[in-house]
């Protein structure tokens, strides 16, 4: 039995190597589709994935504000942190006031920092977050104005306490986001209570929180209807929107690879009943030593499953190349490939192969040897 | 078209023929390749089968090899009614009682001579390298065992063709112009090799328009527009050296 599968498997890489030129071009025909499916199925799969954890970037999606013209005060934060409890992922509070620059005005924001950076992770530091007291980001645009860099010092006052001595502070890091805080000095809170000398008073919280626009709808009635003197407001972010077009997108990838397979099974089938008459005296010669049809039948399955393995191996290597170059043209997102695209590719490949293979290898059982051994 | 009483002299007393074609005739259309052919050929025998170019020779070569079935008449080997079994049961038969020698030699392109080979063990039983090289050896041909059919001669390529025919020890050996496309030197091997055949028991049936292979064989039948119009008994040129001995595996 050893044998017999010893010789079988000599058979088919026999044939399958020196029909090179056939293989290839029956291979070819499986890894354009295989590098195609698993292409769009790694951008389909993987890009939203890593998109979307780059759009929650795109702030947060929940805000709650002072229902007058008061700022809200600790206790206000404190109650609408337990009515959102723990469904927020990241949650920060954002102080403004306006301070003094060599008699020019300038808005500050007072957070905690950490915090601030994970609701807006969006947010790209040259230099460091502030860690010390005295330490300070500043926007980029502020930062091309004046001439600030990382190291500088940045004298700077409180308008209404004008007289007394500018503060020194640090500049940490200059601050880019493309959006308003690169006009922004931005500060810790306790940095920014030594200039206004009150603590815990707050013009906006955001709030990152997981969870569908029902959630988020209902913790906004809770909040709105906790008469503690807030407003909150569910925030439209990008990555609504985007689930959308993550849906569309894969409903349009598996069309397109629905199409893929049946021209790959299409360009198999013709490939292989041209390889069955190519070689229907072999067929014959083997039917005339006693062969059954299904023996026959079996060998060039077992070709096409190495057609697939090698059509599939191609593929995904071209696959995972195509879908690197789309998702970083197109998504300007990085991919993460798994080890696993490679054998999924391939076991996708040889099913493909084989199911192209089953009608033409059913032309098997029509050769006679009487007529293919014949001709002189 | 006389049927004579030739099985006496070849059969011995009550021996079974290994084939019996009993009224056979193969129609394609109006055209009949065999008219009503009777004819039994006994297990050992060397049967040459002569007659000009279309008279029905290869067509009753097929039937004897299970490749074609008469439009009348029945066949039966070893005593088995050909005509009742379906195509496993045929391929059967070729695979287990028959070998093949054709004039075209046929050979599958791709594998090499052993492997060749080792295709009729494959489809038989079970591969044995070993075996089939020795079988190569038995036709001079082991030291290109490795080659494949397209870097062999003509004669070469025959050679390994009659390795395979024999390798599984078939009853029947059936070779349609087997010498038709060799030399000399390639006719005279294989006309030897036959002759061990022959003498190991192994029933011959060979098709041929060579007057000197078909003297080798014991009896000669000479088919003209698919009707045995003579047959000719030549067993003074083919002395046999051995009492044929292989009915029934
Ligand atoms: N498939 C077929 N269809 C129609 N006619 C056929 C077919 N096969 C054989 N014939 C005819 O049957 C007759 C006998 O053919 P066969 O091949 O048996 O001749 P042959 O004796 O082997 O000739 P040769 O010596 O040339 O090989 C021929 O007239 C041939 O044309
Ligand atoms: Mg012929």
């Amino acid at each position: 039995m050893n044998n017999h599968r010893k010789m079988y498997l000599r058979m088919i890489t026999q044939s399958f190597w020196h029909r090179l030129s056939r293989v290839i071009i029956a291979s070819l025909s499986v890894a354009v589709g295989a590098a195609t499916l698993s292409g769009l199925g790694l951008v389909a799969y993987t890009v939203p994935a890593q998109m979307s954890n780059e759009l929650r970037s795109y702030g947060a999606n929940f805000v709650v504000v002072p229902e007058g013209s008061q700022p809200l005060s600790a206790d206000q934060v404190a109650i609408a942190d337990s009515i959102v409890g723990s469904s927020a992922q990241g949650r920060a509070p954002y102080q403004y006031t306006n301070l003094l620059y060599n008699m020019q005005g300038l808005t500050v924001m007072g957070t905690m920092l950490g915090d601030a950076h994970a609701v807006r992770p969006y947010w790209e530091i040259d230099g460091e977050l502030p860690t010390a007291a005295d330490e300070i980001l500043v926007g980029e645009n502020l930062a091309e104005t004046y001439r600030f860099a990382v190291g500088k010092k940045v004298g700077l006052t409180e308008p209404t306490k004008a007289e007394g001595t500018a503060k020194q502070l640090t500049v940490s890091g200059i601050l880019r986001t493309g959006g308003a805080e690169d006009d922004l000095v931005v500060m810790s809170l306790d940095t920014l209570s030594e200039f206004t000398g009150t603590a815990g008073e707050f013009s906006i919280i955001e709030y990152s929180i997981s969870g569908d626009a029902t959630t988020l709808s209902s913790l906004a009635e809770a909040v709105n209807s906790s008469d503690s003197g807030m407003d909150a407001e569910v925030v439209r972010r990008i990555s609504q929107t985007q689930t959308g077009i993550t849906q569309t997108l894969q409903t349009l990838i598996w069309i397109v690879s629905v199409i893929i397979i049946l021209l790959t099974l299409i360009s198999i089938t013709a490939t292989l009943n041209a390889v069955v008459s190519e070689r229907s005296r072999e067929i014959g010669l083997k039917k005339a030593l006693g062969a059954l049809s299904k023996e026959i039948t079996r060998e060039f399955i077992g070709e096409s499953v190495l057609l697939g393995l090698l059509g599939g191996l191609v593929g995904a290597g071209a696959g995972i190349w195509i879908a690197d170059f789309i998702s970083q043209r197109a998504f300007a997102v990085q991919l993460n490939v798994n080890w696993w695209v490679v054998p999924l590719t391939m076991i996708c490949s040889v099913i493909i192969a084989v199911v192209g293979s089953l009608l033409p290898v059913r032309r098997i059982s029509k050769i006679n040897p009487v007529d293919v051994l014949g001709g002189e | 078209m006389t049927q004579t009483s030739w099985d006496s002299r070849i059969l011995g007393n009550g021996a079974e023929p290994i084939y019996s074609v009993q009224q056979v005739s193969r129609r394609y259309g109006d055209l009949a390749a065999l008219d009503n052919v009777t004819l039994d050929i006994a297990a050992g025998e060397w049967l040459s089968i002569v007659g000009p170019s279309g008279s029905g020779k290869s067509t009753l070569m097929n039937i004897l090899g299970c490749m074609d079935s008469p439009t009348e008449g029945i066949v039966l080997l070893e005593g088995e009614r050909l005509d009742k079994m379906g195509e496993p049961e045929l391929a059967n038969v070729r695979r287990m009682k028959i070998g093949l020698v054709f004039q075209q030699f046929h050979l599958v392109q791709h594998l090499t001579a052993v492997e060749n080979v080792m295709l009729a063990q494959y489809y038989h039983s079970i591969p044995d390298e070993g075996e089939a090289l020795a079988a190569l050896e038995r036709v001079g041909m082991a030291d290109r065992a490795t080659h494949l059919p397209r870097e062999l001669s003509g004669g070469e390529q025959q050679r390994v063709c009659v390795a395979r025919a024999l390798i599984n020890h078939p009853d029947v050996i059936l070779a349609d112009e087997p010498t038709g496309n060799l030399d000399e030197v390639n006719e005279r091997i294989v006309i030897d090799f036959f002759h061990q055949l022959h003498d190991a028991g192994t029933t011959l049936i060979v098709v041929t328009h060579d007057a000197e292979v078909a003297a080798q064989g014991q009896r000669q039948i000479i088919l003209e527009h698919g009707r045995i119009a003579r047959e000719v008994f030549d067993l003074a040129s083919t002395p046999t050296k051995g009492k044929p001995q292989n009915v029934e595996g």
